[in-house]
């Protein structure tokens, strides 16, 4: 791995940990603010079930019961390929337990792509799987 | 051509005791049919038409008016009063006598008329079947006498003195002999210009009914033109172009035109095509001529807001008193000189101050003009008074201040009213009758809706504005509605309408059959503003798009505040509220159908089951580049799989994930377990074990898919052979290399850009349902490898054969089959080598 490559991981490492620790402290308490961390067009997938756009995704997210994550494990990697269109943009996994409501514990992964905006990295696809289903 | 074939039998027509009969013979008749000349001249003796439909027009309505039209139309204009008419089933017959034109023009067509179904029919013509005799019947003298008559009759018709009645004219008992019709030009001359004749009498006609008469042309009226009439009746006609109209009535002039049941007022620009017409005629069908026009407004036309009523404002308020019966329009004048604020602004803040307590208030004619925004009002005296007295004839302006929640209301604007500027007049508009016509537009009876979402756009409504942030007129509108549709309503929809609450509203339970309410996207800030609801039994409610909506984050508060008042409610803002809305899960999300392909063969399937096997995992290094980044993740908890001693084997096999695992929460700045370029990452993937797929329990989430990328999350249960359950997932980014490949020209190679790999102990409920169900046929790995020889392999090779070379099939099977036979390489040479040996003809290329 060469020195730029390395700098860009590392980057992409630092920008993973903020990010997701931006995020779902955001999801478990200021769920009001999610639309913010998305760009304009984004896709989501929660479970399978789609929103699309800003709006509709916040409006998904406050449908959902309250959430307690509990991040095990955090993976990112910056793409780097002409068709981003050399715009920084990166991938992320992150997985680990969460609690929604009174429900019991489950494990949850979460990938996203985010890319910056105007200084401010914004999601641009966003795939949220539980491991078992809510009751 | 001349016929005189068998001859009809002589007969005698009978027209009356006033007239001799005429006596047909045919002896010495011309019979002229399908020809377009005569010999001689017609002549004065009585001339037969017999019109042949040959029972083309039974079907219609009234096969004689259509015949009668088409012959009209053929004479146009020349005199034709065709007597003794009558029908048959294959040839209607009837007289005429002295009508040179007319004939000529029969005779230039062929004999022949077109009828306004599309139908030619062909005429035969006798000539002098009977001698024209004195005392004979002559019917432009029997017309010119019932005009006469007429003119010493005038009527007294629909409240106008003096008027000249000739609707339905051609049903006056006088034409019973022949057919007198006013839709015959020359007819309608003949009557226009006997009554011009008639000096003594045409001076006291005030006005004429041509109702009901199939008019379409009123050319012969011009002779009326520059006398003051009272009216001009043509309700009934088929008038239909505006343009021959405006120019026909160019100079007539009457205070009322009735134009009813004609094609012209249907159409899209009526009234505006009768503009021309604008100073001819003061009422059209009752309505004033400028009230035609939706947009009309008597602050345009009738109201002077400079000079007409008293003005009142902050100088002179005590003089309102003495409007306080007053029935007439006041007009309301809020300067706003940069036309700061919409139409919808305006009464947004001007209705901030409107008491909820006093009388409704409808403003009416809003127009914006001259840097003011102006609007009518009449009878809510309680109101003005309210908006004079108590809130000092100012309206506020709310602002949001920066950094505040709270609107302000520091700005506003004084305005001044002009009292009694216009009595009420006849066309004018009555706010409660436009509601309830609205209201019942809005209602419809199959579906039992009464559907008043953004209300005030209703039809009808243009020159009222109805406001339902107002309690007091929603409250009115509903006891309206209430009234006129009782139990019949079951689904009400209130949408876009501004509304602030349904409080004190008992007016609702009169619907008593209502199941389904909508309130969505209203002004409602507090579920405490819907008490009201708590009365009726609805079953669904809409309120998104509400301001309470925003009060609460999780929406089982929400529901739960909302069944507080409404606790048999089923729906909620259209989600069903028994079962857990979007809590569900989906086995699958495509970003776009079109990703369906990238889930099945073009990728995702393929590629896991060449992962299965290390012998065929190796020629997966074709899907990376020397870019591409591979990372993997364990999550895998041993301790949660064997809580009380993990085997060594367990620790061994996980161990294998582990040791390539890149966890940025334990090592924040891992470079070293990220691989990049083929090589390094077939290294990696070549050191896991082998392992099966679980394929129905597949997730899959297309999350980007166009030209350019495509992302790929798949998670589900693998089996590490031959015995460890786990639950994995992977996220591909992949390139899209080439499109416009394979035989749909649809299909893409895709390459990876960036791949992760994560796996996790499995649920309890993947440990129990995982590899119970059979897998689908086309999930088994065996069933890729397809028979090398089976039909479907030799249709494709032909295809890809053929779209090569461009052959025809049959030189394409030719080679392919029995040069090559089947073997597609050696096929291509075969091809190659014969097309430079120029062994291959024109026609063998398609």
């Amino acid at each position: 791995m060469n020195n730029e490559l390395r700098a860009k991981v590392e980057a992409c490492c630092r920008t993973a940990e903020d990010f997701t620790r931006l995020y779902y402290a955001s999801l478990d308490n200021r769920r009001h603010q999610m639309g913010r961390l998305y760009i304009d067009t984004a896709n989501f997938s929660w479970n399978g079930n789609g929103a699309q756009g800003r709006q509709t995704i916040e409006r998904y997210f406050l449908e959902l019961p309250s959430s307690r994550h509990q991040l095990t494990t955090l993976d990112s990697q910056p793409i780097l390929d002409p068709a981003v269109g050399g715009q920084t943009t990166y991938i992320i996994l992150a997985s680990g337990t969460v609690k929604y409501a009174e429900q019991s514990m489950r494990t949850f992964q979460q990938s996203f792509v985010i890319t910056a905006e105007n200084d401010k990295w914004k999601i641009a696809s966003d795939c949220y799987r539980l491991q078992e289903p809510l009751n | 051509m001349k016929a005189n074939r068998s001859l009809p039998q002589d007969r005698l027509v009978d027209c009356g005791n006033d007239y001799q009969p005429i006596v047909l013979q045919y002896r010495s008749a011309r019979r002229y049919y399908k020809c377009k000349n005569y010999d001689g001249s017609p002549g004065l003796n009585w001339i037969e038409f017999c019109v042949h439909h040959e029972g083309v027009l039974n079907f219609t309505a009234n096969p004689k008016e259509l015949i009668l039209n088409a012959l009209f139309d053929a004479v146009e204009g020349e005199h034709f009063f065709p007597l003794n008419y009558q029908c048959g089933s294959h040839v209607d017959s009837f007289l005429v006598r002295a009508c040179k034109p007319a004939l000529d023009k029969f005779f230039n067509r062929g004999l022949s008329i077109r009828v306004a179904t599309g139908a030619e029919i062909s005429l035969a013509v006798w000539f002098n079947v009977a001698e024209n005799q004195r005392n004979q019947i002559s019917p432009p003298f029997v017309i010119s006498q019932v005009v006469d008559r007429l003119l010493g009759r005038l009527e007294q018709y629909k409240g106008v003195q003096n008027v000249l009645n000739l609707s339905n004219f051609s049903a006056h008992p006088y034409f019973k002999y022949f057919e007198a019709r006013l839709s015959n030009s020359g007819t309608f001359h003949l009557v226009c210009s006997t009554i011009n004749n008639n000096d003594d009498r045409r001076r006291a006609i005030k006005g004429f009914s041509l109702a009901h008469n199939q008019l379409s042309d009123l050319g012969p009226m011009r002779i009326f033109g520059d006398v003051d009439y009272e009216l001009l009746d043509l309700t009934g006609n088929i008038l239909s172009s505006a343009k021959r109209l405006c120019s026909d009535l160019q100079r007539l002039r009457a205070k009322q035109l009735n134009l009813a049941n004609n094609p012209v007022t249907k159409s899209s620009k009526y009234p505006d095509c009768l503009k021309p017409l604008t100073g001819n005629f003061k009422i059209v069908d009752g309505v004033p001529f400028d009230k035609l026009y939706k947009l009309y407004t008597p602050l345009n036309y009738e109201i002077d807001v400079e000079c007409d009523g008293v003005r009142i404002d902050w100088s002179n308020k005590p003089k309102l008193s003495q409007f306080k019966d007053s029935k007439d329009w006041h007009a309301f004048l809020i300067p706003d000189a940069n036309h700061e604020f919409s139409k919808e602004d305006l009464f947004n803040y001007f209705f901030i101050l409107v008491s909820p307590e006093l009388s409704e208030f409808y403003p009416c004619y809003y127009k914006f003009e001259a840097g003011e925004h102006r609007f009518l009002v009449r009878e809510s005296f309680d109101q003005i008074e309210h908006l004079v007295n108590n809130c000092n004839l100012e309206m506020k302006i709310p602002q949001l201040e920066p950094d505040q929640q709270e609107f302000s209301y520091q700005r506003s604007i004084s305005y001044y009213l002009r009292m009694n500027v216009s009595i009420v007049k006849q066309g004018h508009v009555h706010p409660k009758q436009c509601i309830e016509q609205a209201l019942q537009q809005r209602f419809n009876a199959i579906n039992r809706v009464l559907n008043l979402e953004q209300f005030q756009n209703s039809e009808g409504l243009e020159n009222v504005t109805v406001c339902l942030s107002s309690p007091r007129i929603l409250n009115s509108i509903l006891r309206m509605a209430s009234r006129k549709f009782l139990g019949n309503c079951i689904d009400l929809r209130l949408g876009n309408n501004k509304i602030l609450g349904l409080n004190n509203l008992r007016t609702l339970s009169l619907l008593n059959g209502l199941q389904a309410l909508d309130l969505g996207q209203n002004w409602i800030y507090e579920l405490s503003q819907l008490s009201a609801l708590s009365e009726i039994p609805l079953k669904s409610l809409r309120l998104h798009g509400n301001p309470l909506c925003r009060k609460y984050s999780l929406p089982s508060e929400y529901i739960r505040a909302v069944k507080d008042i409404c606790p048999g409610l089923l729906r909620l803002d259209d989600v069903d509220l028994s079962t857990k809305p979007g809590l569900t899960s989906q086995k699958d999300f495509l970003c776009d159908p079109a990703a369906y392909e990238l889930t099945a063969e073009l990728f995702l399937c393929p590629f896991l089951r060449e992962f299965e096997q290390s012998e065929k995992r190796i020629n997966l290094s074709r899907y990376y580049t020397k870019d591409s980044i591979f990372t993997l993740t364990s999550s895998y908890d041993i301790r949660r799989s064997h809580p009380t001693k993990p085997t060594n084997e367990l620790c061994k096999r996980i161990n294998k994930y582990n040791y390539f695992s890149r966890n940025l929460l334990k090592n924040s700045m891992d470079t070293c377990r990220v691989h990049v370029g083929e090589h390094d990452i077939m290294l990696v993937l070549m050191q896991l074990p082998e392992v099966r797929h679980d394929y129905i329990s597949l997730q899959t989430d297309v999350m980007q898919y166009d030209d350019h990328l495509a992302v790929i999350n798949v998670n589900g249960v693998l089996r590490d052979e031959p015995d460890l359950l786990l639950a994995f997932s992977r996220q591909f980014v992949l390139r899209v290399e080439e499109t416009g490949l394979g035989i749909g020209k649809g299909a893409r190679r895709m390459r990876i850009i960036n791949e992760r790999f994560n796996i996790m102990n499995p649920s309890p409920k993947q440990l129990r349902d995982a590899f119970k169900f059979v897998e689908l046929p086309t999930m088994e790995p065996e069933s890729t490898i397809k028979d090398e020889g089976s039909v479907d392999v030799k249709e494709h090779k032909l295809y890809i054969f053929q779209e090569i070379t461009g052959l025809r099939p049959k030189w394409c099977t030719r080679i392919l089959q029995e040069e090559a036979n089947w073997n597609f390489q050696l096929a291509l040479e075969q091809f190659l080598q014969m097309d430079k040996q120029n062994e291959l003809p024109d026609e063998a290329f398609v």
